[in-house]
Parts: C-alpha cells; structure tokens; sequence
C-alpha cells in the first residue's frame, strides 16, 4: 500500500508546486491515499491466494523432489501449471488422492469462506480507524495560511472533515 | 542488491508469508513501511501555499505517516484476533498476520 502511495508521490508534488488551493491538496492527497488503499487491496488479495496455496500445500502432502528447497520455486499443486515441469514433477500423496467424498474441499471451501469473511470484516475495521486515526494526527498537510501546530484541538471527525473541503472547495 | 525484496513482496512472492525466519522477514518488511511512510509523509508536507515550503511541517509529515500506518494497524489487530478466533481460523493467525504485515508496505 505504501509503495503505491509512495509511487503517487512524484505527481502529488507536481501539483502540490503548481497550486495554491489548501482544499484542493487535501482532496488530491485523500484521492491518492484511496487508490492507494484499493491498489492495498488488490495485493491482499493476491497474497492471501498466495496463502491459501502455502495452507493447502502443507495440508495435503505432496511427493516432492529431492531437489526441492524450501522458498525456491516452489511450485504448488493448485497452480495450473503445478505438474508442467516434467524434470521434478510434484505429485500428490496417495492419500490426498483418494478421498471419495470430496470432504477436503469443502473443508477447504468453508474455511475460505470464513477467510473471506474474516478479511472483510478487517478491511472496514481498518479503513475506519485510519481516516480517524489520520485525522487525529493531523496537520498531515498543514495549512499553510495559520502557524504551524504539532497537533490541533480535538473537533468533527474525518468524513464531515472531507465534505466540508469539497464544500469549500466547489463554493 | 540487498532491498530487492521490495520487487518479491510487490509480486507477492511466497518467502513474504510463509513461515520461517519470521524476524528477519519482519525486520524488512517494518524497514519498507518506514521509508515508503517516511517519502511519502515527505511530499505529503511539502505543500508550500503562498509562503514556501515549510521545513518543520515536511518533517513532522514525514514522521507521522509510518505512526499513522502502525498505529492503526496496531489498534485494528486485537479485533482481528478475536473475529479470526471465533471463526476458529485461529491455527492460521500467524500466517493471516505476515499477509496483512506484507500488505502495508506493498
């Protein structure tokens, strides 16, 4: 997340040189900070694939190369591609092999599910707590027309905050 | 080139959540936070308006984005313990834990 807001940073700074609307910076840095925070999103995603592929891994044994080393490489059974290298195919146990009734994955599909649920519920937590948390730290930006604060009084939160810069910043 | 890593956990390569090492992982991925924090809060204060820029104000910026990330991720953790345990995905945490670690600075 940070990496995507640090990648923004070259064009914040080209309009934070080129304007003198307080408002204006407030929104572009809410702005960038959001689609940081969807681009976090979409990482969380790919790495909790990433972690179902690990735990699936480790619960269904594979045969694996002697060759293997743990970190390198790895290639795992779920991935399409799991047994085109044909110098050390990896090939499942023969006990994850049989197993009839498919109760593996709906095991595995009911944890998902909670998973699933579990990051949700993280997300909103999260979000929350960091445009609050956001706003008790502020100046972040700081205005530059009063004297600079290490932290101002405690008032509003952050949402009524942000609609009153699009207010004043349309009006 | 040792801060390479950055381009593994970008592509959520698997050394970034597995188990194993979980310090020196943790080291790098809390050094990451810092200096992507530390750049950003940087430009983040360096809005001159009409007088300039401000020095103490880019530094106090660059200082309070990496407290901003930690400080909710740590505020946000023991709900996430006690949601992950009644869902009993308990046996997991650790894991759930480096993946949301790895997420801050990626």
């Amino acid at each position: 997340m940070l990496a995507a807001m640090a990648s923004l940073g070259p064009i914040v700074i080209f309009f934070s040189i080129r304007t003198t609307s307080c408002s204006f910076m407030i929104l572009l840095n809410v702005a960038a900070c959001s689609v940081a925070g969807i681009l976090g999103l979409a990482f969380l995603l790919r790495t909790l694939h990433q972690l179902v592929l690990i735990i699936d891994d480790q619960t269904r044994p594979v045969r694996r190369p002697e060759s293997y080393q743990p970190g390198k490489e790895t290639r795992y059974l779920s991935r399409p591609d799991a047994n085109e290298n044909q110098d050390h195919p990896i090939e499942p146990d023969a006990s994850a092999k049989k197993d009839p009734s498919g109760s593996l994955d709906q095991v595995g599909n009911y944890t998902n599910r909670k998973a699933k649920s579990v990051f949700r519920i993280w997300i909103l937590v999260y979000a929350l707590v960091d445009a609050q948390m956001s706003w008790v730290l502020r100046p972040l930006i700081g205005n530059p027309n009063i004297p600079f604060e290490w932290f101002r009084e405690r008032q509003r939160n952050f949402f009524e905050a942000i609609l009153r810069t699009i207010g004043s910043f349309f009006s | 080139m040792r801060f390479l890593y950055i381009n593994d956990i970008l592509r959520s390569q698997a050394w970034a959540i597995q188990e194993g090492h979980f310090r020196q992982r943790l080291g790098q991925l809390l050094f990451l936070l810092v200096a992507f924090g530390l750049t950003y809060g940087l430009v983040m204060g360096s809005y001159p308006g009409d007088y300039g820029p401000r020095g103490l104000q880019v530094l106090y910026s660059a200082l309070k984005v990496p407290v901003l990330l930690m400080g909710t991720f740590l505020l946000s953790l023991p709900s996430f313990f006690v949601v992950n345990s009644l869902l009993g995905l308990r046996d997991d945490f650790g894991y759930a834990m480096l993946a949301l670690i790895a997420t801050q600075p990626g």
